[in-house]
């Protein structure tokens, strides 16, 4: 694994190397030399097949001298679909920096003022600006770059200081990145700060995932790494920001130095591992952030490539597993505004619930697990060229049809099919609301047959696959599909429960994410993955966090909004909740256990006929 | 039917999560002039270990257990109720059990817990987020035979290793056992920390604590 890291090869892991995930499966070529008896964790991941081919797990195994390693398909992570579209809500043009042209009288013996004053006073003079400080890089190099102008600049201004002076006119080149940097995922937008215009978007896996899938796992790797680890994850997730900028600047034809402004969201967790804070605590209970609010800090101390002076901004959190993302999530759902009670659900590994409107908004976050990104799904895999994104199955015949992303043979099953995968099931009578596989249709389809890990029912034929093997749902895949759903539900219903909010009060559900926009509104809700809102009433806004770091780069008045709302929100601890037990395992039932919360489901189940 | 009829339907009532069942098979028992480790052994341990059986092959999943261990409660606290004086139940060995430091995170300690007691260990719950020096207070006050320890999140994991090293400190170590589970770990850190044994679930948990005390 460290091997494939130091090679560049992205092996795909989740447990950050502690042999427990199992997705880490290579082959070990010739007659190499590897050292270490396969160990019990490591045979519990492989059949016997695998074991006679020589698959290891990378992560428990040993290179000898020279080795040759061939890593397959499914342990790559993969070149992906990265979502990063979200809805626009446009705002007004307000950017915390702005450039001004300036042009001063050559200094002379009968005017001998000090280069500073001098700039300053023609500031004033020409856009009425107040008395400016002088950034101590601006300033080292004044006398330099204001002769090599011949008196004529543009001073960039961020707030009250001058941050950069660049020779002659470059008023009409002032850029700002917004960037969502998730556990998985970084996105980032290009802005032209003068018009809002986004003028470039580039997307890159957070390279901190060789380090750990989850966040948990990386801030363990912290604790066993100290202060090294902390350098070593941040400046992964900063050499992925760099080259996003680099992307996006190329496609937009701008220099990295025209970039005056970044502004950053993220969960608790990796603000604190891009910022460089020590991160135990946030992981330890009672899972206290290091402080809330939002933090200025120059994009050069964290090396990003960017102009030398520009400023960095990360936005406010909430709390310890309520972060900066979850911020712009409530600001660009305007929920803060609403007369009417909104949900939000931002789904991901960690999935944040708002709920509230202009009186009040709380907000949870629950442990969904990766499940519905592929991971700890049998033939679970990223929304990557061949993975099936839509399944659907013949109630009759048990025939399935199924699309992949780029119409390629499949290789695997990506999170909107894993939500199509048990409503069909469950429309079909292949299963029973607590998720077992009835039996008896063995008799009616071979399809549904018992496998080396329990049953299955087959979802591409190896014919059919790029893989040459039967693609298959497990009952196992279920019960993990029902430990994702069901804490999403736990964390929803909660808080509905907690603030007196029943289905019908709900307005609008919006629901964000990852796969936001790819999943079926209708199935998902026929496996509980959500309250039972009606249809009409649920919006999918994609990378809604995306959305409000491109508003809260843009304006002002934004920013400022975004520190009311990570001091108005409320965090709830879902977790120390008295019936979070039962709640979840009620949850854990498709669509729940009691299904007077489900009665539009259970009345299309009951068509379906299914007898519930 | 005969007591031992009685005690294979009050079993099968359990595993077919037949409430109704369980409880006017318990009655009919109370009736009987009945031994309660017969009953336990053969009705409700044996329910319990099939009920195992199917939460390994997954036909049981969570929800299935916890409405197999509530009847399981009701019917052995009504035992309990009425048992005459001088009959007890025979105790397997005293376990203190917890979520460790930093960790709120308490559903499959809470399942081990109750399975413990089913299964006639005297348990002692400390709930969740339980600093380690608490743990080792506890074990030494009641003279436990076995810690138990669940992490979920691998943040917490050193916790169960903080208990072993105070417990090492007090020259407790040789006298208490050290069992761990939870999402995080693995029989690796379970070596790497020197614990006595780690189990994946419930009921790896119950047969490392029946095999530490030598009963079957």
């Amino acid at each position: 694994m460290e091997a494939a890291q130091a090679l560049g090869v992205d092996i795909s892991t989740l447990c950050a190397g502690k042999g427990t995930c199992g997705k880490c499966k290579i082959r070990v070529m010739g007659e190499a030399t590897t050292r270490l008896e396969r160990t019990e964790s490591e045979m519990k991941h492989l059949s016997e097949d695998e074991v006679q081919a020589g698959i290891r797990l990378a992560c428990l195994t040993r290179l000898g001298e020279s080795t040759v390693i061939y890593v397959p398909l499914r342990s790559r992570v993969g070149s992906q679909r990265l979502q990063t579209e979200g809805l626009d809500v446009p705002v007004e043009p307000s950017p915390l920096v702005r450039k001004y042209r300036v042009t001063m009288p050559k200094p002379q013996l009968q005017d001998s003022r000090a280069d500073e004053d001098r700039l300053l006073a023609a500031l004033t003079e020409q856009y009425g600006l107040p008395e400016l400080g002088v950034d101590f890089d601006v300033y080292r190099n004044l006398p330099v770059t204001l002769r090599e102008a011949d008196w004529e600049a543009t001073a960039v201004v961020w707030g009250n200081r001058i941050i950069a002076l660049e020779p002659g006119d470059t008023s009409d080149r002032c850029y700002g990145l917004a960037v969502d940097v998730g556990t998985t995922k970084i996105a980032g937008f290009l802005l032209d700060l003068r018009s809002g215009a986004v003028v470039g978007v580039a997307a890159r896996m957070n390279p901190q995932i060789p380090f750990g899938e989850d966040i948990m796992s990386r801030v363990t790797r912290v604790m066993m790494g100290g202060w090294d680890a902390v350098n070593e994850l941040q400046g992964a997730v900063i050499s992925g920001v760099n080259e996003i900028i680099e992307e996006c600047c190329e496609k937009a034809d701008v220099k990295p130095e025209e970039i005056y402004e970044l502004n950053f969201v993220g969960n608790t967790v990796m603000q604190l591992l891009f910022l460089g804070v020590w991160p135990r605590h946030v992981a330890f209970a009672p899972y206290t952030p290091a402080g809330r609010r939002g933090v200025d800090v120059k994009a050069s101390t964290l090396g990003l490539r960017a102009n030398p002076g520009a400023n960095a901004h990360h936005l406010p959190v909430i709390g310890g597993f309520v972060g900066a993302d979850n911020v712009a999530v409530v600001l660009a759902s305007k929920m803060l505004e609403s007369d009417e009670m909104v949900m939000a659900i931002d789904v991901g590994t960690n999935t944040e619930i708002d709920l509230g409107n202009k009186d009040l908004v709380m907000a949870d976050s629950c442990a969904s697990g990766p499940a519905f990104e592929g991971m700890e799904i049998k033939f679970g895999m990223r929304a990557t060229t061949g993975s099936i994104e839509k399944i659907s199955i013949d109630p009759d015949t048990f025939d399935v049809y199924y699309r992949t992303i780029g119409d390629a043979s499949p290789i695997g099953i990506c999170g909107s099919g894993l939500v199509d995968a048990p409503a069909e099931f469950l429309k079909t009578g292949l299963i029973m609301p607590r998720g077992n596989f009835v039996t008896e249709m063995t008799e009616r389809t071979d399809r549904l047959r018992k496998g080396l890990n329990g049953w299955e029912f087959v979802i591409a034929w190896k014919k059919e696959t790029e893989i040459d093997t039967d693609i298959v749902i497990t009952l196992g895949d279920i019960r993990e599909l029902q430990k994702a759903k069901g804490a999403i539900h736990t964390g929803a219903d909660l808080l509905m429960q907690r603030m007196g909010v029943t289905d019908e009060s709900i307005s609008k559900l919006v629901v964000a994410g990852a796969f936001g926009n790819y999943i079926d509104p209708e199935n998902a809700r026929i496996i509980g993955m959500y309250p039972e809102i009606p249809l009409e009433r649920i919006e999918f806004a994609g990378n809604l966090a995306g959305t409000g770091a491109r508003m809260t780069l843009m304006s002002a008045e934004m920013r400022e909004y975004a520190e009311e709302i990570s001091s108005k929100v409320k965090y709830y601890e879902l977790a120390a909740d008295k019936d979070f037990q039962k709640e979840y395992i009620n949850s854990l039932y498709f669509p729940h256990a009691d299904l007077t919360k489900y009665p539009e489901t259970v009345e299309l189940l009951r068509r379906f006929g299914q007898k519930i | 039917m005969s007591i031992d009829e009685l005690i294979i339907t009050l079993k099968d009532a359990i595993v077919g999560l037949d409430e109704d069942l369980a409880e006017k098979t318990t009655e009919e028992i109370i009736a009987t002039n009945f031994d309660i480790n017969e009953i336990i052994e053969k009705g409700i341990t044996e329910a319990a270990r099939i009920i195992g059986e199917k939460f390994e092959s997954m036909e049981y999943f969570l929800g299935e257990l916890l409405i197999a261990e509530e009847i399981i409660t009701k019917s052995l606290n009504r035992f309990i109720f009425v048992l005459p004086a001088g009959d007890r139940i025979e105790k397997k060995g005293t376990v203190v059990i917890a979520t460790v430091y930093g960790d709120i995170h308490d559903i499959g300690k809470n399942l081990l817990s109750q399975m413990l007691k089913i299964h006639g260990f005297e348990v002692h719950d400390l709930g969740r987020d339980v600093p380690s020096i608490q743990v080792v207070n506890k074990a030494m006050e009641t003279g436990a035979d076995i810690i138990a320890l669940s992490s979920l999140m691998s943040t917490t994991m050193p916790s169960q290793k903080e208990v072993i090293e105070m417990l090492t400190e007090f020259g407790n170590r040789e006298k208490i056992k050290i069992i761990i589970g939870g999402g995080s770990t693995s029989p690796e850190w379970n070596e790497s920390i020197e614990a006595d044994g780690w189990g994946e679930t419930v009921w790896d948990g119950v047969a490392m604590a029946k095999a530490i005390m030598g009963v079957e």
